[in-house]
């Protein structure tokens, strides 16, 4: 055995282990020094883990029949480990991090829902029992119960991104707060801020209604804003729909965006706020794509850019116009 | 990039190459032995190279840490003729898939799946159905098929190295045969 073959076996076994007890802490800290012994045991675990988290969407081939008493069915396992620091918002591909579960363990009838949310800054990507993925941008929580019946999720608050698996038979429903969400297999994204809720629909059909109104459908390249009653249609052009999907690559892109309107984008993923203090600098328009957990490297890009008094403190990056004009 | 981020970027953005990785390796070097060691030493040093600053295509990234890699090890191995390094242009990449090509990969993965499962020898592939697609635990499993936890947890480790070699593989069109159990050294392509 090659000592390449050897890492990957004790990466596979430390898998292994973890999967059998998953709420074993003194596994997970063993795992954790074994891992920061060598970036080639990390690498190794990461492959490894993927493949075996990918292997979570074969729960699509259970067999759905509602008469086959053999075995109580269980929610999609939810692992209750904590996350490893290191690897903390590494969830995108590694859906057990995601998970921040309240339920125990134990035979728990298919339709309880589990619960997820990501703290601010994160993104991450679930996978659920039916084989559809589910991305959680920064902030938001959600609920998912996927049964041999229907498929519900609630969006609680913030945003996500769905693409859904085809289903016939199982109607995909999102529900934010009086608003549903109806889809047969599709993909978009859904943005909840308290009654406001933003669709964008990028394939597919989606059908959105609000609690004793009629339905309004959407088609794909068209977005729907949803306040109180109303629903306002719009089809957006190419440019918009990179903009309103570029959060999934973890980028902030701006076109003709005030820094105020940018600021507000930035709040969205960071605790660290950017502040614009006056409002000459708050009118200024930039373009350009930017990483959303980075507010430091955008101030300073604009303060260079543009000449603006750029003060970065523990809690706040504060951008004014320079005292001084300079040009 | 703190660990968090460079982590993800690797699952994220490593990975997804691993298949073309290895296609590159073994155009350029002869001993299919040394193969995965090789992907995982470019990996390794992907890795810590992030670690520094992000790169901006991870696949240029990763392809000029392979090349690296072959001039050392052919140095060390003292092979003068590898008129293939200057090969990688050649090469003919994929651009960075876009977004909608993502989707299409994530909607054959339950084929590919499907296919990395048949490989699997008799016992580690019910072991893994039993643990992923009828979501039973390890100790469910072990009284389902009358075995003990620790025969589960090893064949599970085997599952997962299977897994991971038939992603590589199925991914492309360069299977060179059927995937075959080796020992403990899990599921390799020959």
């Amino acid at each position: 055995m090659n000592k390449n073959s050897h890492v990957e076996a004790r990466a596979a076994e430390w898998i292994s282990r973890s999967d059998r007890d998953p709420a074993d802490e003194a596994v997970e800290l063993q795992l954790e020094s074994w891992l920061a012994e060598s970036p080639a045991h990390r690498v190794a675990y990461l492959r490894l883990r993927n493949a075996w988290d990918r292997a979570d969407r074969l729960r699509a081939l259970r067999p759905a029949d509602p008469t086959q008493p053999a075995e109580p069915v269980r929610a999609v396992r939810s692992r209750q480990r904590k996350p490893l620091p290191w690897l903390y918002g590494a969830a995108a591909a590694v859906a057990f991090l995601s998970v921040a579960i309240a339920l125990n363990d134990d035979l728990l009838p298919i339709s309880a829902p589990q619960r997820f949310s990501t703290p601010i800054g994160a993104r991450e990507t679930i996978a659920l029992g039916d084989g559809s993925k589910v991305t959680l941008n920064t902030a938001t929580q959600l609920r998912a119960a996927i049964g041999t019946t229907g498929r519900n999720v609630w969006l609680d608050d913030g945003e996500a991104y769905f693409d859904i698996v085809h289903d016939a038979k199982r109607p995909f429903v999102v529900t934010a707060g009086e608003r549903r969400v109806t889809v047969l297999g599709t993909r978009f994204t859904l943005r909840r801020e308290a009654d406001r809720l933003q669709v964008n629909v990028l394939e597919g059909r989606v059908q959105l209604q609000v609690a004793g109104e009629p339905p309004t459908v959407l088609t794909r390249d068209e977005s729907g804003l949803g306040t109180g009653k109303s629903v306002l249609v719009t089809h957006r052009t190419p440019r918009q729909s990179i903009v309103a999907t570029s959060w999934l690559e973890g980028r902030l892109v701006f076109d003709q965006t005030t820094l105020a309107e940018a600021a507000l984008q930035f709040n969205r993923y960071n605790r660290k706020r950017l502040v614009i203090a006056d409002p000459v600098a708050s009118s200024i328009r930039i373009g350009g794509t930017f990483e959303a957990t980075n507010v430091e490297a955008f101030a300073l890009l604009i303060q260079s850019g543009f000449g603006l008094d750029v003060q970065i403190r523990d809690d706040q990056v504060l951008v004014a116009s320079p005292r001084k004009s300079s040009s | 990039m703190t660990h968090a981020e460079v982590d993800r970027w690797f699952v994220e953005e490593v990975l997804p190459l691993e298949a073309m990785l290895e296609r590159f390796l073994r155009r350029n070097w002869r001993d299919e032995d040394d193969i995965s060691e090789m992907r995982q030493e470019v990996y390794a040093r992907v890795y810590v190279g992030a670690g520094n600053a992000r790169p901006q295509s991870a696949q240029a990234f990763v392809l000029s840490t392979a090349k690296n890699l072959l001039i050392d090890r052919s140095r060390r191995a003292r092979i003068v003729s590898i008129e293939t390094y200057a090969d990688m242009d050649a090469l003919a990449l994929p651009a960075d898939p876009v977004p909608t090509e993502r989707h299409v990969m994530a909607r054959s993965e339950l084929r590919h799946l499907q296919a990395a499962l048949e490989h699997l020898p008799p016992r580690c592939r019910e072991v893994v159905e039993l643990r992923k697609i009828e979501g039973l635990s390890q100790r469910e499993v072990a009284k389902r098929l009358g075995i003990t936890e620790d025969t589960v947890e090893r064949q599970v480790a085997n599952g997962i190295r299977a897994l991971a070699a038939a992603f590589t593989n199925t991914g492309t069109a360069s299977i060179k045969g059927p995937l075959t159990f080796v020992g403990d050294r899990g599921a390799v392509a020959q």
